[in-house]
């Protein structure tokens, strides 16, 4: 038997062998290709003929249109300031140019993606992205900071009826046709609030044969890949469009908005989940939070509460009062980032959420979400201590505690009390009876 | 490296790592962009070669390695035609065309031989497909093998065992159903 086994070994190598014989060679024209892709007596690599390409690009900053976006979005006039001056530094993309990001494109450090979505007459692909640690080295000096980690994706925008794109035109010049909005978004994250424009992005793009190629740059999102990752590409528009996309406010997930009218093209981003770095996307939100205010409150500043406050229970309230006291208990502990615990760490919806759970009622952990339950109070003046108070859009939660204060979870300074005008209310429900 | 010394290259391993290339990748236009890179890359990283040692086990080996880090990029196409079109018309054209002056029936069972045996192979999985063809095809030893795919010579072997017993149980009617 196991002198068959070895015959029948030696048979099944020889058939291999035969049938696996390379018996087609390549195309002659493929093989000229290649020899033409190389000089004559240079030694010209891909590396050279992609470097002379990059030269060829129109490099363009952000518009001011979307810095103007940037104003509305975060409401922090001090960030658009510092978002303006970042972009306008000259020279910044040609210095990259020289610094080999093709080499970064070219070698392991990236994934080259090549996924096309066709929407609203236009055919958007995602070619590739390059983030991480390893792109370091590329790191560029600005405003007298290193910058290291940045991410950087290209996209290529082409027709799908295939008729060119218009040239890029004077800037100025109507030019609706060919503005784009390309940004990376972060499952969870208010897409509005935490795009290209926030997180500092910048772009180049050049146009041949009639396709849009476009490079963007901003802060480095490998270290939210515990999360989802998209990419948007927005038609018409130079800055975002809140109709362009749908947050789900219960899972935080990002989708396309079916009914948009126009490109709306949204990508994942396959970016290594273990890449992900939660103590850096923490501070990284803090240090927007900061400048942009985005998800928190802006410029909320902690007060000490006398030995004397006490909440006061309005009559029928008392289960309010009762919560705006234990939410009281937990004034000084940190905040985190999408924390639900009151003392690990919570973010203002978790923080609220945890309160109202101590008595019995399930809040979903989103501001937006919790606005929509109980009934509306038609102004602080009315509010009752246990209330919430709504912020930003809202992106933002506060417990109302009484005698115009409030007790919240602020990206900055932890959980703590804070005047309830600090910032415009949007909104003030009362779900504790 | 000099472009007649990569005509050289090309005339002398072209066939061998276009086999190469297009075994590993799926379809027609995957394979002639790996074999294309891989020889562009060979001129990138000029150097590095040793064109007295082994080109052809340098070239595969660049090859394979271009090839594990696009895998990824080609993976959406896989999800959109999940069956791998190994064989195409015109490779039964030129499989036809590239045996010599065999008699009708001879061409036929070669291209069925090859037919069978090539789909097999292609859905082997990757790491023992690699191994398979560079033995079989490529005709590497198990030492070049291992410093090609950087694993030890044992991994070779006893991947090489693996993807013979999956291919005999695979290949039974090619064995036995003719006679071989």
């Amino acid at each position: 038997m196991g002198k068959e086994f070895r015959k029948e070994l030696d048979e099944l190598d020889v058939l291999l062998r035969r049938a696996l014989a390379p018996a087609e060679g390549p195309d002659e024209r493929l093989n000229q290709r290649i020899l033409n892709s190389v000089d004559g007596e240079e030694k010209i690599g891909k590396r050279e003929r992609m470097k002379a390409e990059m030269e060829k690009r129109k490099w363009r900053r952000m518009p001011a249109v979307a810095l103007t976006a940037a104003i509305l979005v975060g409401a922090g006039s001090l960030t658009a300031y510092g978002a303006y001056r970042y972009l306008s530094l000259k020279g910044a993309l040609e210095e990259f140019g020289d610094k080999g990001l093709e080499e970064a494109f070219f070698n392991e450090c990236a994934t080259v993606i090549n996924e096309t979505q066709s929407y609203g007459g236009y055919d958007v692909t995602l070619m590739g992205i390059a983030s991480g640690e390893n792109l370091t080295e590329y790191a560029r000096e600005s405003d007298g900071k290193i910058r290291s980690d940045r991410t950087y994706v290209i996209v290529a925008i082409a027709r799908s009826d295939g008729s060119p794109m218009p040239d890029f035109g004077e800037p100025g010049e109507d030019s609706a046709e060919r503005d784009f909005f390309v940004s990376p978004l972060i499952e969870g994250l208010d897409p509005a609030a935490y795009n290209a424009v926030t997180m500092k992005g910048n772009y180049s793009e050049m146009l041949q044969d009639g396709v849009v190629y476009r490079l963007l740059e901003c802060d480095d999102v490998e270290k939210f890949a515990d999360h989802e990752l998209y990419l948007s590409v927005i038609g018409g528009s130079t800055f975002y469009d809140r109709n362009a996309y749908v947050s789900d406010e219960e899972t935080g997930k990002i989708h396309r908005n079916s009914e948009y009218n126009g490109l709306n093209a949204l990508f994942r981003l396959p970016i290594d989940a273990s890449k992900a770095n939660p103590e850096e996307a923490e501070r990284y939100l803090g240090e927007l939070g900061s400048n942009a205010g985005a998800e928190s409150s802006k410029g909320a500043v902690k007060i000490e509460l006398g030995d004397d406050f006490a909440v006061e229970a309005a009559s029928g309230n008392e289960k309010g009062a009762e919560a705006a006291e234990y939410a009281l208990e937990f004034v000084g502990n940190p905040y985190e980032w999408n924390g639900e615990s009151l003392t690990e760490g919570c973010d203002s919806s978790g923080f609220t959420k945890g309160v109202y759970e101590h008595f019995g009622v399930s809040l979903p952990h989103a501001a937006a979400k919790q606005k929509d339950l109980g009934q509306e109070v038609d102004g602080i003046e009315d509010a009752c201590p246990g209330d919430l108070i709504f912020y930003d859009g809202p992106s933002h939660v506060a417990v109302y505690i009484g005698d115009n204060k409030i007790v919240h979870a602020d990206t900055q300074l932890g959980i703590c009390v804070s005047e309830a005008d600090f910032a415009e209310i949007v909104m003030i429900r009362r779900i504790l009876r | 490296m000099e472009k007649r010394e990569l005509e050289a290259c090309i005339n002398e391993y072209g066939k061998d790592i276009y086999s190469f290339c297009r075994h590993l990748a799926c379809h027609r236009q995957e394979a002639e962009d790996l074999y294309q890179d891989t020889f562009l890359k060979a001129v990138e990283l000029e150097g590095k070669i040793d064109f007295e040692g082994n080109p052809k086990s340098w070239l595969l080996s660049v090859a394979l390695r271009l090839w594990k880090n696009r895998k990824r990029k080609y993976a959406w196409r896989r999800r959109i035609a999940d069956i791998c079109p190994i064989i195409e018309d015109k490779d039964l054209e030129n499989a036809a065309s590239l045996e010599q002056e065999p008699s009708c029936e001879e061409r036929i069972l070669g291209m069925e031989e090859r037919l069978a045996v090539a789909s097999a192979v292609g859905r082997l999985p990757e790491r023992l497909k690699a191994v398979v063809l560079l033995y079989y095809m490529e005709e590497q030893s198990t030492k070049q093998i291992s410093e090609i795919m950087g694993i030890p010579v044992g991994t070779v072997l006893s991947r090489l065992h693996k993807a013979r017993k999956i291919l005999k149980r695979e290949l039974e009617s090619e064995l036995y159903g003719k006679g071989i």
